[in-house]
């Protein structure tokens, strides 16, 4: 499983993620980009993933994560 | 109608010519798609000499020799990937052609001068800010511009109204004194309509409008507002700012790269809108679909087919080795096109499941004012849901094709609507 990282001293907001991955990225009215935390959802991965590349200023990544143990 | 076509400099510089002189084929204007799949089908990057790829010559606008080797990157892969790079695939070439007519401003820097100039630039361009143009500016003129032919029942749409409001708008943003706008829409007008056929001419207005935007600057600077121009000159990242010399020569990167495609994207929004009835039907009983209308207008019909880069140093790409030197073109009409990406990819089907394109680029070079571009289509199909009722070619005219080897558009919408009175 893969999580977003955002580098925010190389975010500039340029939004093509939040216009890319609406249910992953949102800039506030201050430019300030957040990013869901969680692990990517198997129905997001494909544009999340879209989202990292076309990054402008490149600060987005994923990072691969443990499952997280169930029951 | 004629002579509105003749006073707009977005009108002039339609004539595009193969680096050989000869002209570019009609059959080639309104479909350079065909041509480019096969060069494609031989591979994702083709190899070629300056311009020459087998029987077909790219436009060399940018002024590489011709005995330059050269790669022609057609999937969108690729063409991501050359992209994301700005190090490795330089836009320096610019530097010894627009860069003299418009001063040293983002199209032509490499990282690292680009990274630290964008990001000042950026603090006036961002989701918010751009938000704020919205209610005060986009929409107000834009609908506008749309209510002044509502009446008539029948105009052309792109002589009309798609190629007057994007120059309103940026009036507006750049909050230009009304007195003026005559003088700058003039030496605009030669400085991008003569650069072919009159180039003195346009050396001389582009000169005069530096000057012109020179001032401007200075007497923001002097004068500050909550406008653009002043959020600029307050913009500061990592202890720098911009000083009065970049600024001007951003102001003026705006009005070709800010102008031109704007036009030509709505424009063709029009065009494939009103060439496909039941979408257009579609789109005119719901607003939620603009988005995709917007995205699949810059997909398949995109204002510009195609980007320049060099390599700056020996590499590979897709499996090809790239000697330091070679001019690379990035073909973004074959990119945004990729069968492997998009099934039946010429057609335009507002329906498509969302997919990113590479209509305003990609990477450090991504379209600064993307979102600004997005808000006035956003706006043009509003006024057409509001005052174009019943929106359709005109039966009167044959329609014409949207045209164009380098930069595409529909030149001419010609629409007839209902109108309280009828038609």
């Amino acid at each position: 499983m893969v999580r977003v990282s955002v580098d925010h001293e190389r975010c500039t907001a340029n939004g093509v993620c939040a216009s890319v991955a609406s249910a992953w990225f949102a800039l506030g009215t201050d430019d300030r980009l957040t990013v869901d935390d969680r692990p990517v959802t198997p129905a997001h991965l494909d544009l999340v993933r879209e989202a990292v590349l076309l990054c402008p200023t490149q600060a987005l990544s994923l990072i691969e994560i443990e499952e997280p143990s169930r029951r | 109608m004629a002579e509105v076509r003749a006073s707009n400099p977005l009108f002039v510089s339609i004539d595009e010519h193969a680096p050989s002189g000869e002209p570019i084929s009609m059959d080639t204007m309104v479909d350079p798609f065909t041509p480019l799949r096969k060069l494609a089908e031989q591979g994702p990057v083709a190899r070629g000499l300056g311009s020459r790829f087998g029987n077909l010559e790219l436009p060399n606008f940018w002024g590489h020799h011709e005995d330059c080797p050269s790669v022609a990157v057609l999937s969108y892969d690729h063409c991501l990937e050359v992209m994301r790079d700005g190090e490795l695939f330089s836009s320096d070439m610019f530097a010894q052609t627009m860069e003299m007519v418009i001063g040293r401003s983002l199209f032509c820097m490499d990282p690292p001068e680009h990274t630290s100039y964008r990001r000042l630039i950026q603090a006036g361009f961002t989701p918010a800010k751009t938000e704020r143009w919205t209610d005060e500016i986009i929409e107000p003129t834009v609908l506008r511009a749309v209510d002044a032919v509502s009446g008539k029942g029948r105009a052309d749409l792109a002589v009309e109204c798609t190629s007057l409001f994007p120059w309103e708008v940026m009036a507006q943003i750049l909050g230009l004194p009304a007195a003026d706008t005559d003088f700058v829409a003039d030496r605009l007008s030669r400085m991008i309509g003569g650069a072919k056929n009159n180039p003195v001419d346009a050396f001389m207005a582009s000169q005069e409008l530096r000057a012109y935007v020179a001032e401007h600057v200075a007497r923001t600077r002097e004068n500050p507002d909550d406008r653009f121009v002043s959020a600029l000159i307050r913009a500061e990242a990592d202890g720098q700012r911009l000083d009065d010399e970049h600024l001007a020569a951003f102001v003026m990167h705006m009005f070709p790269a800010g102008l031109e495609t704007t036009f030509r994207a709505a424009s063709s929004m029009l065009h494939l809108l009103l060439s496909n009835p039941d979408q257009l039907a579609a789109v005119m009983a719901d607003p939620s679909l603009d988005p995709a209308v917007i995205e699949e207008t810059l997909r398949v019909e995109g204002p510009a087919t195609m980007m320049p880069r060099t390599a700056t140093r020996d590499t590979t790409l897709a499996g090809l080795e790239i000697k330091k030197g070679t001019v690379v073109f990035v073909m973004l009409a074959t990119a945004n096109r990729d069968p492997g990406r998009w099934s039946g990819p010429d057609r335009f089907d507002v329906h498509r499941p969302a997919r990113p394109h590479l209509g305003f680029g990609a990477g450090p070079h991504t379209c600064i004012g993307l979102h600004l571009a997005r808000r006035e289509m956003s706006a043009l199909l509003k006024g057409m849901r509001r005052s174009l009722p019943g929106l359709r070619w005109d039966p009167a005219v044959p329609v014409p094709p949207i045209t164009g080897w380098s930069l595409r558009a529909a030149l001419s919408v010609p629409a007839v609507w209902n109108t309280p009175n009828g038609v």
